[in-house]
């Protein structure tokens, strides 16, 4: 079905994405269950426009973006990222590709090495990959930290001179250096203040629309996807339930899942009492996912059917996939 | 709220102060600080610390009156010396037969101006031994910690990098090693090395070799908890993201990150074996007659005349163990400190 | 880049000079306050009264610094918020803003001698027209008042809860010190799954005997919410108590606390940095930046007619207000450095709406109307005309 919605500039192909995870006991590591973190999650990126992943924590939004990149190796299907597929490459390839897809993460204070200057840690890979003659690497490090609003004079610093807002920039430049196609942006706000964030948002957009990337944005929050995503996929329990361009999404929302997630937002207006849809209990475990819908046990909507049967991933509107037998079209 | 006549002030009017202006600074103050290296950091966190200082001061000392010291000194650990029996004045050459007849040794002599620490029950300059038995102490110590470092290293960086089975069969090795009881070999290996007559001066490096093959295991561990917690983190994930080579990653991320916590290791490490040492000298499984070291000179304390007449003889190799173990042990805490991130000042 | 090396060296000496003077400066402190420690304190030294009977606690003209070895930081720097009984004041600001500190404060959990009550009353109600100012209370009658009447709830539920007792172990402590010899322990157990119920807990009996680390967050969240009202405090401060969860266990228990706000006759403290959060559970509201209050007044007030530009800027900083636009506002530069804060405006270098009048000291709070108060220079004529 993702070939129907395919265009033919699409970045990033993911088809049946599958990361089971080994649950080890004992001194012999003998395997004794599996947590299905992703089940089967397909899903397209055009190229110069973002895929929001929104999710609970537990739904697997964060091993997709890791998966589908092979950072970790994935269970099954196939990802195919600027018309190459990445599971199925040798690793020496696969590192030869490596600058064409970058990833920025969600905490800003662990993930630079904290004994290199910042102009090492932005120009590491640049060098490694050979893609600016070693006597050009100043300037280029310079210009897209210039790029990413940092200053000239914070080549030379450390990480721990840096703020949280600062540090990811870092990160932003760290990625972009390499020229990527696609960026995957885990959580790349969500430890940041509020007018930080907007900085860090407002950053990435603007080096979207001059560079053409495009994104994958995984986060928690729900509001900051709608700012920035195009096409917004909703997950749950490692699998997506519901699919559909921004706009789609946010008017006609089908899901019983992301109409209750999106009620739960509150809302900055204290006249504005919604008539909210509260989900009762918790995720239940992936180790353990319930049979049929995953959602049934937690859904207000459902029947016998939910609970046996695994529902479709069916198009109601163009573009408009859902996963749910209660959908009225 | 008469605040606001005090607000107003310098102002015509309400309407002149509120006109617009812009406050928008463009410096940025951090430009013009002077900006610190995280080594640079950690040295001066440990500079700052005080007993750490101290320490530091001791070991430089110790260093050179055990190394430096000696290229000056008249007398030689293993000369002994002789007292003429009528004169009473010591002999060092015997250039009559004569004089040789007439000649005693130099017994336990009191400190003096000859002897600065006086000499053993052999007839052997105290000051002299004490510096070489120094000498032993810190080699056996700098030895066995790189012995130990370099088997630590490499079988813990393999266990924490690859993980998997090779984790689980090295980790087992640790744990059978750091079972092996740890006297009972050493007298084990001592009765061997006079079984198959080992010179007592070549003796210390079979023991160093020994400790070296026992004591690596602390360091293996700490390298791989350390190595496993930075492969999790997110720059080396980054790593990962970006391409660089795994000995890239090895060499630029994982090892100066977990230098500073062996570096740490190493110096407490060194203190401990020098203690080590010294129990085994005294136990007579290290060093052996007529060399010295201060183990076996502070076991001269089990003649009972030593220990109640000639404090000289075993106070001063105790008090250098003492202050030796007890600097390093400074120095290691000093760099411990200095080296926590959590210790951000 | 005008400074050479050598007059950055020289730069450098001097901060090293500076840095000893601190160190000096802040064993000197910590002497002092090691000393009042000790002093035996008359009752009649923290005995006061209320302003307003009706308020719970009123915090008036804070100070709390933390002496470091860099300098003082001056985290709350001037606070003065009420707390009406039975309401809810909901404190908003990001990270560094003292928020978290004037809770800290007001239960006196500030890691001493670092971090010290400078200066300021801190009022609380304890009825009959008498007040104790928790700022000077003895440390041992603070321990009865903290966790009797005024409770906490952390963002992280674990650092309140207990790993190695049972759930109902510990709801059972807290009613059994609060009843003393009054139950019988088969009642102390009802009255503690009672509780488990008020808070939406279905399976009260079940979690009654399990462990905190086999309950999800929200689950645990609502256990910490039990253990709080089973005191039955004065005042709860809760910290953020939402942050750590996702939205949908968010939504849960920002409900919960609305359906108890009315079970209940506690006041609420609540802490975040959400302003979607605070809409929905504060009455009132209180911003803070930089150690001090921008803006304060009734939820309306602030949601319908934010006045400091800071306010306004976070109004406009959320994503879910600019769906469509182009980008986003964001508020430029860095939050200054609590060490050196200068004595004008801390908002000035970031503030797109600065006047002349902003060349002058930090402004003192304006009043908009009877509820509504601002410390910004641009409301100077309104404050002048509603005095004259």
């Amino acid at each position: 079905m993702a070939e129907d919605y395919a265009v033919n500039d699409n970045v990033v192909e993911v088809t049946d994405l599958k990361k089971y995870f080994p649950i080890k006991k004992g001194t012999l590591q003998r395997v004794i269950g599996q947590v299905r973190a992703v089940d089967g999650v397909s899903f397209n990126i055009k190229r110069g426009q973002t895929f929001g992943l929104v999710g609970e924590s537990g739904s697997g939004k964060t091993t997709v973006g890791r998966t589908l990149l092979r950072l970790t190796e994935p269970t099954s299907g196939k990802s195919v990222i600027a018309g190459k597929d990445v599971f199925t490459m040798k690793k020496s390839a696969l590192r030869k590709m490596r600058p064409l897809m970058q990833i920025i993460f969600q905490d800003p204070y662990s993930s630079l090495d904290p004994r290199l200057p910042i102009g090492k840690i932005i120009g590491e890979a640049v060098l490694e990959h050979k893609l600016v003659p070693k006597s050009e690497l100043r300037d280029h490090v310079l210009s897209i930290m210039r790029d990413c609003e940092l200053r000239p004079y914070q080549y030379d610093r450390y990480p721990h001179e840096f703020s949280g807002g600062q540090r990811q920039r870092i990160c932003i430049a760290r990625a972009l250096a390499l020229g990527p196609e696609v960026v995957i942006a885990d959580e790349p706000v969500s430890a940041l203040d509020v007018s930080v964030q907007a900085q860090i948002i407002n950053l990435m957009r603007d080096l979207q629309q001059r560079r053409g990337l495009s994104y994958l944005f995984i986060s928690h929050d729900l509001s900051v996807v709608e700012y920035i995503s195009d096409v917004v996929g909703v997950m749950y329990l490692g699998v997506i339930v519901e699919m559909a361009p921004k706009k789609e999404l946010f008017k006609n929302t089908a899901h019983p899942y992301t109409r209750a997630l999106l009620s739960a937002v509150p809302v900055a207006n204290p006249d504005v009492k919604m008539n909210r849809q509260i989900l009762t209990g918790d995720i239940p475990s992936p180790a353990a996912p319930p049979p049929g819908c995953k959602f049934h046990t937690r859904c207000a909507f459902r029947t016998a059917r939910c609970e046996t049967e695994e529902p479709e991933f069916k198009e109601i509107s163009p573009g408009h996939f859902v996963a749910c037998h209660e959908v009225r079209y | 709220m008469n605040d606001n006549n005090d607000m107003l002030a310098g102002f015509a009017s309400v309407e002149e102060a509120l006109e617009p202006e812009s406050f928008y600074e463009e410096e940025d103050v951090a430009e013009h600080q002077l900006f610190l290296t995280p080594a640079q950091m950690i040295i001066r966190r440990f500079v700052r610390n005080k007993l750490a200082v101290v320490g530091t001061t001791i070991l430089v000392l110790m260093a050179l009156f055990c190394f430096g010291v000696p290229l000056f000194y008249e007398y030689n650990q293993t000369e002994i010396f002789y007292l003429d029996k009528d004169t009473g004045e010591e002999i060092r050459t015997f250039d009559s037969e004569e004089r040789m007849l007439n000649s005693i040794l130099a017994v336990m002599q009191p400190p003096g101006k000859q002897h600065i620490l006086g000499t053993n029950k052999m007839g052997q300059d105290m000051l002299a031994r004490l510096m070489y038995g120094g000498r032993i102490s810190l080699m056996v110590g700098f030895i066995v910690v790189i012995i130990e470092l370099v088997i630590g290293v490499i079988l813990g960086g393999l266990a924490g990098y690859y993980r998997g089975w090779v984790d689980i069969v090295l980790m087992r090795l640790v744990e059978i090693v750091s079972a092996i009881p740890f006297m009972p070999l050493m007298l084990i290996v001592s009765s061997l090395l006079i079984v198959v007559k080992i010179s007592p001066a070549n003796k210390i490096y079979y023991v160093m070799i020994v400790l070296g093959l026992l004591f690596w295991t602390s360091v293996a561990r700490l390298v791989r908890g350390n190595i496993l917690s930075l492969r999790e983190s997110e720059y080396m994930q980054a790593a990962d993201a970006t391409g660089i080579r795994p000995w890239h990653k090895i060499t630029r991320h994982l090892i100066p990150n977990t230098l500073p916590n062996l570096i740490v290791t190493a110096t407490l490490d060194l203190g401990y074996i020098i203690l080590i040492e010294s129990t085994l000298s005294f136990l007579g499984v290290g060093v052996g007659v007529p060399y010295a070291s201060w183990g076996n000179m502070v076991s001269e304390v089990a003649d009972s005349i030593i220990m109640r007449q000639h404090p000289n003889i075993w106070i001063s190799p105790g008090l250098c163990i003492l202050i030796t173990v007890l600097a390093f042990n400074f120095v290691g805490d000093g760099l411990r400190d200095a080296t926590d991130p959590k210790m951000k000042r | 880049m005008g400074d050479t090396k050598r007059e950055l060296k020289e730069k450098d000496k001097q901060r090293n000079k500076d840095l000893k003077k601190v160190k000096r400066f802040n064993a000197k402190v910590y002497r002092r306050f090691a000393r009042k420690q000790h002093r035996r304190v008359p009752e009649s030294r923290y005995k006061t009264t209320m302003k307003n009977p009706e308020n719970v606690l009123e915090i008036d003209g804070l100070h709390t610094y933390f002496y470091t070895d860099i300098g003082t930081v001056r985290a709350v720097d001037g606070v003065t918020i009420q707390i009406p009984r039975g309401k809810t004041v909901g404190v908003v600001g990001e990270s560094g803003c003292g928020k978290s500190v004037t809770s800290l404060s007001i239960l006196r959990l500030l890691q001493e001698p670092q971090g010290q009550i400078a200066e300021g009353e801190l009022r609380f109600n304890i009825g009959d027209g008498e007040a104790i100012d928790l700022a000077k209370v003895p440390p041992k009658r603070m321990n009865s008042i903290r966790g009797n009447d005024i409770t906490m709830i952390f963002q992280e539920p674990m650092t309140t809860l207990n790993p190695v007792l049972t759930i109902g172990k510990q709801l059972d402590e807290v009613v059994r010190y609060h009843n003393v010899d009054k139950l019988t322990s088969r009642m102390i157990k009802d009255r503690s799954i009672e509780m488990l119920e008020t808070v939406g807990i279905a399976n009260a009996s079940g979690i009654y005997s399990m462990y905190p680390h086999e309950l999800s967050g929200g689950m645990r969240q609502r256990v910490v919410i039990a253990l709080a009202l089973l005191c039955n405090p004065k005042l709860i401060i809760a910290d953020e108590p939402t942050t750590a969860l996702d939205v949908t266990i968010q939504a849960q228990i920002l409900e919960l606390l609305k359906a108890l706000k009315d079970k209940v006759s506690a006041s609420i403290m609540f802490i975040t940095h959400d302003l979607g959060v605070v809409a929905e559970t504060a009455d009132f509201v209180v911003v803070m930046y930089a150690g001090r209050i921008v803006e304060q007044g009734t939820v309306y007030d602030i949601f319908h007619a934010p006045s400091h530009p800071y306010t306004i800027g976070l109004m406009k900083s959320r994503p879910s207000d600019a769906i469509g636009e182009e980008s986003l506002y964001s508020i430029p530069g860095n939050v200054p450095s609590p060490i050196e804060l200068p004595d004008y405006c801390y908002f000035r270098n970031r503030c797109d709406m600065s006047v002349k009048a902003c060349r002058g000291k930090y402004p003192s709070m304006l009043p908009l109307s009877d509820t509504h108060e601002v410390a910004c220079y641009r409301y100077i004529k309104i404050g002048s005309e509603a005095n004259g």
